[in-house]
């Protein structure tokens, strides 16, 4: 049980928590070890919260498990589409890379930061359609020893 | 109903807030508020108590260091007490160990914050 199963979910702002519960639930079952299940749970909650915040009030997370890996994509559809423009989404114009490039903070602390400490692998695809943030972890390494 | 259960203790030495469930995005606006309230209220010594706290985000640690600024500001401090490994885990990977006090036991505080006999 558990390999090559994908999770499909969308998610808003009061589903974070059934969010987090049902990719724990999943990567446990996969067979990761506890610790390093935590850390998927937290770094899709970020990437989600992000996606909530900045990318529009909703998004969607496809997570698959093969042996070796769990890849995990969230997407929203930007802040374009939203209805309820959130804080400085619109028309932010900071300095930096990744602020042109996506409307998502990239900085010490903020979600996308922490995403990078824990995530083996992680690349970031952003644009006026949305947001698709893709990370991988190695199904042995260990998160809490 | 909300995720996080917020308590406030008033003791000699401080004033105490517990938090308990999960802290996220839905309830971060209520987290700064307590914060923002206490601090407003004239609370210089805050100590978090992190003991029932099972999650916590970014954004809810960043209210905390956020309320830690503003009590440093005003010759204050704030110290985070308890949190469990997984709350622990998002706080040293976030330096947040290195920024503010966090002390494993409610009891086991520095000198400045023991309670006083009364």
């Amino acid at each position: 049980m558990g390999r090559g199963r994908t999770l499909d979910q969308e998610f808003g702002e009061t589903t974070l928590r059934v969010l987090r519960e049902t990719v724990l639930a999943h990567a446990t079952a996969a067979g990761m070890p506890e610790g390093r299940a935590l850390d998927v749970v937290l770094a899709v909650h970020e990437l989600a919260a992000n996606a909530v915040e900045h990318g529009g009030g909703t998004g969607r997370l496809r997570m698959s498990v093969t042996n070796r890996e769990l890849v995990c994509q969230v997407s929203d559809p930007g802040p374009a589409s939203s209805g309820l423009p959130r804080n400085s989404t619109q028309g932010s114009q900071r300095p930096g890379a990744a602020a042109r490039t996506s409307p998502w903070p990239y900085e010490p602390g903020h979600g996308l930061w922490l995403v990078r400490q824990i995530a083996d692998h992680i690349s970031v695809n952003c644009g006026p359609a949305g947001s698709q943030v893709t990370v991988a972890f190695g199904m042995l390494r260990s998160g809490i020893p | 109903m909300s995720l996080l259960g917020i308590a406030v203790e008033s003791q000699q030495f401080g004033v105490v807030i517990r938090l308990s469930g999960e802290a996220d995005l839905s309830t971060v606006g209520q987290l700064r508020e307590a914060l923002d309230g206490q601090i407003s209220g004239g609370a210089r010594q805050l100590a978090i108590d992190l003991s029932g706290l099972r999650f916590a985000d970014s954004g809810s640690i960043r209210a905390l260091t956020d309320a830690h600024l503003a009590l440093k500001a005003r010759g204050g401090t704030l110290e985070l007490v308890n949190p469990q490994p997984n709350v622990a885990r998002i706080l040293v990977l976030l330096g947040i160990d290195q920024v503010l006090t966090v002390r494993p036991q409610p009891d086991s505080g520095p000198a400045g914050a023991r309670i006083q006999e009364g």
